[in-house]
């Protein structure tokens, strides 16, 4: 196996809905973008790996053939990536092995999603026409007849019975995971929401299912954007400040076999943290990482994140927002971006944004929300609805 | 329509695909053909390891042996909950039940695994429903062939 860097990264402003760009657009975007980062043109390009959730939502089946052609990729091998909102960590773990192999010298990953185009004509509502169309991503036969398309809800299910097994975290601790996410989108430009936001504010926001308030649920979003993946050989060719990837893993959640013993955990989290440590030779993640990006559908399940991860003990999740660890400033940032709260989320995207997120840190281009960079090592998690699927990538600088 | 500048994007409302389906529920039709005819709960068990899946699976994950069907009364125990607030779009149980709605992890009894479903709060106040209480089923009268068909209230 070689070993893999990223050498590129292209973004885009986050938006609630971008209609002035067709999706062909948004991909030609943020492909020039990584490779301008990367110092490179189209043709170093010999592989592309798309990572797009849902082409319902985008009303184009197949729409990796279009995006080849559209970037002028004829010729290329690619493929497309597809597992729920984790789809993105998924696409950087199937890169990596292409590149690591030696099946592919210098791979592009295309992560892309147009997620508000739904329209419910009827009701005159975008929201509307998303939960339905929604919907079918999750179980049609078991959940769908008895329940909304709200991530809240699904992610309620695992979150309710962890508070009542481990105590925690508080509906206070809650609130100021999501004020800290709010506070972090304002310093990145790219955030869809620069919006100061207090702990009361959260609170006071509308319960969509107990304990969680719309100010901890995620955005949703029209995005986009690329990373380039290069052998060791090109890399250093390519740049001098090579992130190499040093851990990959993902797993899988029982899903219907709820019991006892899994409910109101993340197991798929705490399975694939574990696999991607032992690749990359971390033991005492807390203390060996320097900024971790997790996947806050809600805010709840950021929190569970970092117990799952390892990061605290079960149940301890809430402390470290309490005692600002997990703040910009503290001894292991969380989400500098905004994560999906306030900075914005999509299927397919805001997993690959996360890891740019974590190059650009590393890389200290990360303008006013630079974190201070000790061990040179970051960690991204996301995670499908339920965490039913989890994908977790390991970085550390060159 | 008023009229839009040329560089503004223009929007073609796209309404001529609606997928509707004829879903075949397979294996599972016993299960649903036993709620639309007699308004009772059905469901599986393992003749290898004797676990009683539920909801109900053609086979066992564990043994790969095809399962039976086993009677089961409905009535369990909430295990877990979240009070929903929020209208989901065409739900059709939500509209018929009403918000919010309590959202449950529920272990059935003779059952080895969990169901996620729905229960109706019988005033529709918080804490009415919560982690130990007792439910049974209600089966509605308009029944199609989905678990949409039945919803869970306090048994006492
Ligand atoms: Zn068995």
């Amino acid at each position: 196996m070689r070993k893999v860097a990223v050498v590129g990264i292209g973004t885009a402003p986050w938006q609630m809905r971008n209609s002035a760009q067709s999706f062909r657009a948004m991909a030609m975007e943020v492909v020039k973008g990584a490779l301008a980062h990367a110092g490179l043109g189209k043709g170093d390009i010999d592989n592309v790996v798309y990572s797009i959730y849902c082409e319902v939502m985008m009303k184009q089946q197949n729409p990796t053939i279009l995006l080849q052609d559209y970037l002028g990729f004829q010729g290329l091998p690619d493929v497309r990536i597809e597992a729920g909102a984790a789809t993105e960590g998924y696409a950087l773990d199937a890169a990596y092995a292409q590149v690591a192999s030696g099946q592919s010298d210098i791979t592009l990953v295309l992560a892309l999603q147009k997620g508000n185009d739904f329209y419910d004509f009827e009701t005159r509502s975008r929201g509307d026409g998303l939960r339905s169309g929604f919907a079918v991503s999750m179980d049609t036969t078991w959940f769908r007849p008895v329940m909304p398309g709200v991530p809240a809800l699904i992610t309620a299910a695992c979150l309710v019975p962890h508070i009542e097994r481990y105590g925690g975290p508080t509906i206070g601790q809650l609130a100021r995971a999501s004020v800290k996410n709010y506070e972090n989108a304002f310093n990145n430009p790219e955030a869809q929401l620069h919006m100061k936001v207090t702990e009361d504010d959260v609170l006071n926001s509308r319960i969509i299912a107990w304990p969680t308030t719309t100010r901890m649920c995620c955005l949703y979003s029209d995005a986009a954007c690329a990373m380039i993946f290069a052998s060791e050989e090109k890399a250093r060719e390519i740049t001098d400040r090579p992130v190499w990837i040093t851990g990959t893993a993902t797993s899988t959640h029982a899903f219907q076999r709820a019991t006892a013993d899994n409910i109101g955990r993340m197991l798929g989290t705490r399975i694939a943290a574990q696999r991607a440590y032992a690749m990359a030779g971390i033991r005492r993640p807390r203390d060996e990482l320097d900024l971790v990006q997790v996947h806050d559908l809600i805010t709840g399940a950021e929190v569970m994140a970092y117990e799952e991860l390892g990061l605290c003990e079960l149940g301890e999740g809430g402390r470290l927002v309490d005692e600002g660890v997990v703040f910009r400033d503290g001894a292991l940032p969380v989400n500098t971006d905004g994560g999906r709260i306030a900075c914005g989320h999509v299927g397919g995207v805001s997993g690959a944004y996360a890891a740019c997120e974590i190059v650009r840190q590393l890389r200290e281009e990360a303008g006013d929300r630079q974190i201070r960079v000790r061990t040179g090592r970051g960690l991204m998690q996301c995670i499908e609805g339920h965490a039913s699927m989890t994908a977790v990538t390991i970085f550390e600088r060159g | 329509m008023e009229s839009k500048p040329r560089q503004a994007p223009f929007e073609l409302p796209f309404t001529d695909w609606k997928p509707e389906y004829l879903y075949s529920l397979g294996e599972l039709s016993p299960f649903f053909r036993e709620i639309v005819d007699n308004q009772r709960l059905l469901a599986s068990r393992c003749p290898g390891c004797g676990k009683v899946w539920m909801p109900p699976r053609g086979d066992c994950p564990d043994c790969y042996e095809t399962t039976e069907w086993v009677p089961i009364s409905g009535e369990g125990r909430v295990v877990s909950c979240t009070y929903c607030y929020f209208p989901g779009a065409n739900v059709d149980l939500i509209a018929h039940i009403g918000l919010p709605y309590v959202f449950a992890v529920i272990e059935l009894d003779g059952a080895d695994t969990y169901m996620f479903h729905a229960v109706k709060p019988p005033s529709q106040k918080m804490n009415e429903v919560r982690s130990g209480t007792r439910v049974k089923p209600v089966f509605r009268e308009k029944r199609t062939g989905t678990i949409g068909d039945f919803y869970f209230v306090p048994a006492d």
